[in-house]
């Protein structure tokens, strides 16, 4: 039978509650570390709530993605070449057709915080078996909080990608944020310090990205960005 | 032969071009695309028709009884194609039960007296479109409407326990008639037509576009005593464009979605030509009247100073100094007015093009949300997200059913939207979007209008200047007072006139962009009405077919010396009548009422028959003309149902409810349920 599926939520109505869960599952799938084992098959791992929901930011906010990236090979663009994801394709392709903003994922009623507040979804992911949260309860400073995929769930986000075409989309995005996350997670999200000096948090909320983002690209690479074939 | 984009162009041009030579082809070409007529025309496509069958009616509830006391029901009745009657005397329920029928499978609940409503508690009608069998299922509780629209015929005790399988499902009233509208549209291949009309609200004066939806097409599909007659277009009624698109979509008139859509921006044109003529009017008699009097008193002036002896040689300069001063303000102040003007024009554009990214994040979110929805929702709970230990399935869908909320998260339990829902709000939305790229384009125009604007004030400003400069050195002396304020005043009239005439020519300016939208309103509403005749050239067949059925089956029914029907190209219904032509009103109160069971069994039959139309081959006859119709001719009128039911009986199906016992001698007996001394519940 088919279970139906609440529009609203405490935080406010979310009209598109399902595509939020299957980008939050695509993401845990390409951005968590992978562990197989005998005895639980193929499953993905993050160790923090928080660290998800950094990952889920970067993948919302492609235009933000784009600037941080810029930002952080400002100082030595010829190691850009080194990447794998390559960055720089990478953001000729967000530029393509303005994905960067088309693209852009708000969240509802959520102007208090960047970071969206993944209990609801979480919980709904839980209790289909999709993937388990386990907080270690432990009061120390080792405390973890793991978000796992199970294996249900790496088998659902493999459906996914298979009869959605339009989530190719946050495979590649996620798969970029991963490999940079080393150089993401240095930057405050209060502060957004990558916006400066021509943003700032409360503009970059409203206005396109596009101009800034081919602005700094130049700036970076001494040559204006060539939209990529996506 | 079709209406193509290409045709419509050139015929259009053609009627218009002789009497307004500023129309060519490429304005028209541009006019209709800016209006999105080549998408229109390029998206119609026939779509399958589908049959409507009920098999079966249950309703159950409780009724108040003679001694004021509430007495539980359940009727029931199985259903198939071919005529099935009830039989009954006033008050048995025969038209109750025609009405829960048509609340199913049309989500209104208008013709149920508010009496009778809190009697009805589930109402269950099940029913088959094409091959595809469904059940409709609709709980009325004080506090409002749910339901739904399962696979297959299923029973009160599986939509109870939660074992049969929701097409859609609705928990509000609102609810109900939006996932009922867009079930029957999609599954009987009907379309959206558009109209326009003005808001009944106060201190709304912007004309509205509306959709035809289902429950308007289901007119097509029911006759009862009060309904007055939708399909039957009289000129002296004046019936609106709604009910034309009616006629047409069951008629199956593929093109009359891009001939609405037309006439739609005709009228939206109509508007916006309508205002800017308003605008300009006013305010250039005002400026005339201005300039008439500063005229004049310049001319008085200009005597009072012929008049004045003085020395001849500085007047002159004196003169240029004062006007060049009033041109040179009346250029800055133009400028000021420009720079404003910009400046709102760029937070107008800078508004629409963060609409556009809306509009645009919302197709991709529709998108995905498309791909993704039936996969996630499809996901079963098996386990407490807290504990994670397993749930017991059966509990959880027995308590969801109960309560009508998520046992997860408490909320209400609402419906599944479907691929049709989003691909209608995703053509929408790519709607949306043409009409902000087309105001779009209108405002970076303007921008690039005024900013030439500018530069061009800007040089005159600083030309103005130079010049001033150069006459401030010259001398005023030798003046009388008197002479001195005749000057002046001869100087300020001259620049106000400059300024006003200014302002005069800047509505000149205004009045082209009136032309322009006349002519916008002119080439759309000549191609609404080339549209039109086209659809009705190449369907002009069809409207004779119906009207030469109609004449044979009102003539039966006992409308006399009918002799023909014409629809003519305004789809008004021209009856023709012992050598007379006559409209609709004209005929007799109880001529009219067989006439209109005539016409829709007409436009029913012509699909049968000829396979012409998308007319579901479904109709509901609720008491026709019970006081107006003789006896004789009310059983001539069931004879030819008989008949039909004899021929037809085994792809359409009637469903007719009279309160007249004479009825019964033509009506299957196996097909006819009565209930003459009783209820039927």
């Amino acid at each position: 039978m088919t279970s139906s599926i609440p529009k609203t939520q405490e935080s406010g109505p979310s009209p598109y509650f399902e595509r939020h869960v299957a980008r939050l599952l695509v993401i845990l799938y390409y951005c968590g570390q992978p562990i197989n084992t005998l005895l639980e098959g193929e499953t993905r791992q993050i160790d923090s709530l928080t660290r998800l929901q950094l990952f889920d930011f970067w993948v919302r906010e492609p235009g933000h993605l784009a600037l941080a990236l810029l930002r952080s090979f400002g100082s030595a663009p010829e190691r850009v070449e080194e990447t794998n994801p390559n960055v720089r394709e990478a953001i000729q392709r967000m530029l393509k057709d303005n994905q960067a903003d088309v693209r852009r994922v708000k969240l509802p009623n959520a102007t208090h915080s960047h970071l969206e507040d993944l209990d609801f979804s979480l919980s709904y992911l839980t209790a289909r078996h999709l993937l388990s949260d386990r907080p270690s309860f432990a009061r120390s400073r080792q405390f973890t909080h793991q978000v796992v995929l199970e294996t249900p769930g790496v088998e659902f986000v493999q459906k996914i990608l298979k009869s959605a075409p339009t989530f190719e989309w946050y495979r590649l995005q996620s798969e970029l944020v991963a490999a940079n996350f080393n150089r993401l997670e240095h930057y405050d999200l209060a502060m957004m310090s990558y916006l400066a000096p021509d943003l700032n948090p409360a503009i970059a909320a409203t206005l396109p990205l596009i101009p800034y983002i081919r602005t700094r690209y130049e700036q970076t690479f001494g040559d204006p960005a060539h939209d990529a074939v996506v | 032969m079709m209406l193509s984009f290409e045709k419509l162009i050139q015929e259009t041009t053609q009627t218009l071009a002789p009497t307004n030579p500023a129309i060519t082809e490429t304005l028209v070409r541009d006019v209709l695309t800016d209006a999105g007529i080549d998408d229109s025309l390029r998206d119609t496509a026939p779509t399958p028709q589908g049959r409507l069958i009920v098999h079966g009616v249950t309703i159950i509830g409780q009724k108040v009884n003679g001694d004021g006391v509430l007495e539980p029901f359940q009727y029931q009745r199985k259903l198939g194609t071919g005529l099935w009657a009830w039989v009954g005397s006033n008050g048995t329920g025969k038209s109750t039960i025609l009405n829960c029928i048509l609340w199913a499978i049309t989500g209104s609940d208008s013709g149920i007296p508010k009496r009778i409503r809190p009697w009805l508690h589930d109402i269950l009608v099940e029913f088959s479109v094409g091959e595809a069998q469904f059940t409709s299922h609709i709980i009325r509780a004080n506090d409002g409407v749910t339901g739904g629209i399962y696979h297959g015929f299923v029973g009160l005790n599986m939509i109870d326990l939660g074992t049969a399988q929701p097409f859609t499902l609705f928990a509000t009233r609102d609810e109900m008639r939006e996932a009922i509208d867009l079930f029957f549209m999609q599954q009987l291949g009907i379309t959206t037509l558009r109209w326009t009309a003005h808001s009944g609200e106060k201190d709304d004066p912007d004309l509205h576009a509306h959709s035809t939806t289902w429950r308007t097409y289901a007119h097509a599909i029911h006759i009862d005593d009060d309904s007055y007659d939708h399909l039957i277009i009289d000129p002296m009624k004046g019936y609106g464009r709604q009910d034309r698109k009616i006629l047409e979509m069951m008629l199956g008139i593929e093109q009359s979605r891009t001939v609405a859509e037309i006439q739609v921006q005709a009228d939206f044109a109509k508007e916006a030509y309508g205002r800017a003529r308003s605008r300009v009017s006013g305010k250039r008699s005002n400026v005339t009247d201005q300039i008439a009097a500063l005229e004049q008193e310049s001319r008085q002036v200009q005597q009072a100073l012929a008049t004045v002896e003085v020395p001849q040689t500085p007047v002159e300069s004196d003169n240029s100094f004062v006007a060049l001063r009033e041109r040179r303000a009346a250029t800055l102040a133009e400028q000021n007015q420009l720079i404003e003007e910009i400046a709102a024009l760029d937070a107008q554009q800078a508004g629409l093009e963060r609409n556009m990214l809306e509009v645009e994040r919302e197709k991709v979110a529709l998108r995905e949300q498309g791909e993704v929805e039936y996969l996630v929702n499809s996901l079963v709970v098996t386990r407490c997200p807290h504990c994670e230990s397993a749930v017991n399935d059966q509990q959880r869908m027995a308590t969801e059913k109960q309560q009508q909320t998520c046992h997860v998260c408490s909320q209400p339990i609402q419906r599944a939207r479907i691929q049709g829902d989003i691909r209608t709000i995703l053509r929408e939305r790519d709607q949306d979007l043409a009409s902000l790229r087309a105001v779009l384009k209108r405002v970076q125009q303007d921008i690039v209008d005024r900013e030439n604007r500018l530069d061009v004030g800007q040089d005159e400003a600083a030309r103005l200047g130079r010049e001033l400069e150069t006459n401030v050195k010259q001398a005023r002396e030798g003046f009388s007072t008197t002479y001195a304020n005749l000057l002046v005043r001869k100087g300020q009239i001259d620049g106000q006139l400059e300024q006003l005439r200014r302002s005069l020519a800047e509505m000149d300016a205004e009045q082209n962009e009136v032309e322009t939208a006349a002519r916008w309103h002119l080439i759309l509403q000549t191609a609404a009405e080339i549209a039109d005749e086209s659809v009705f050239a190449v369907y002009e067949n069809a409207f004779a077919q119906l009207g030469d059925l109609v004449v044979q089956l009102a003539t039966q029914f006992g409308v006399p010396d009918l002799e023909k029907v014409i629809i003519d190209e305004k789809r008004y219904v021209k009856l023709y009548q012992g050598g007379m032509q006559i409209g609709h009103n004209d005929l007799a109160r109880s001529e009219r009422v067989k006439f209109k069971v005539a016409f829709h069994l007409a436009l029913m039959l012509l699909q049968v028959r000829n396979g012409l139309g998308r007319h579901p081959d479904f109709l509901i006859i609720d008491t026709p003309g019970t006081a107006e119709i003789d006896e004789a001719d009310l059983v001539a009128m069931t004879k030819d149902l008989a008949r039909i039911h004899t021929e037809y009986g085994g792809v359409v199906q009637i469903i007719v409810a009279t309160a007249r016992p004479e009825a019964l001698q033509n009506l299957p007996p196996e097909l006819t349920a009565t209930a003459m001394n009783g209820a039927f519940f």
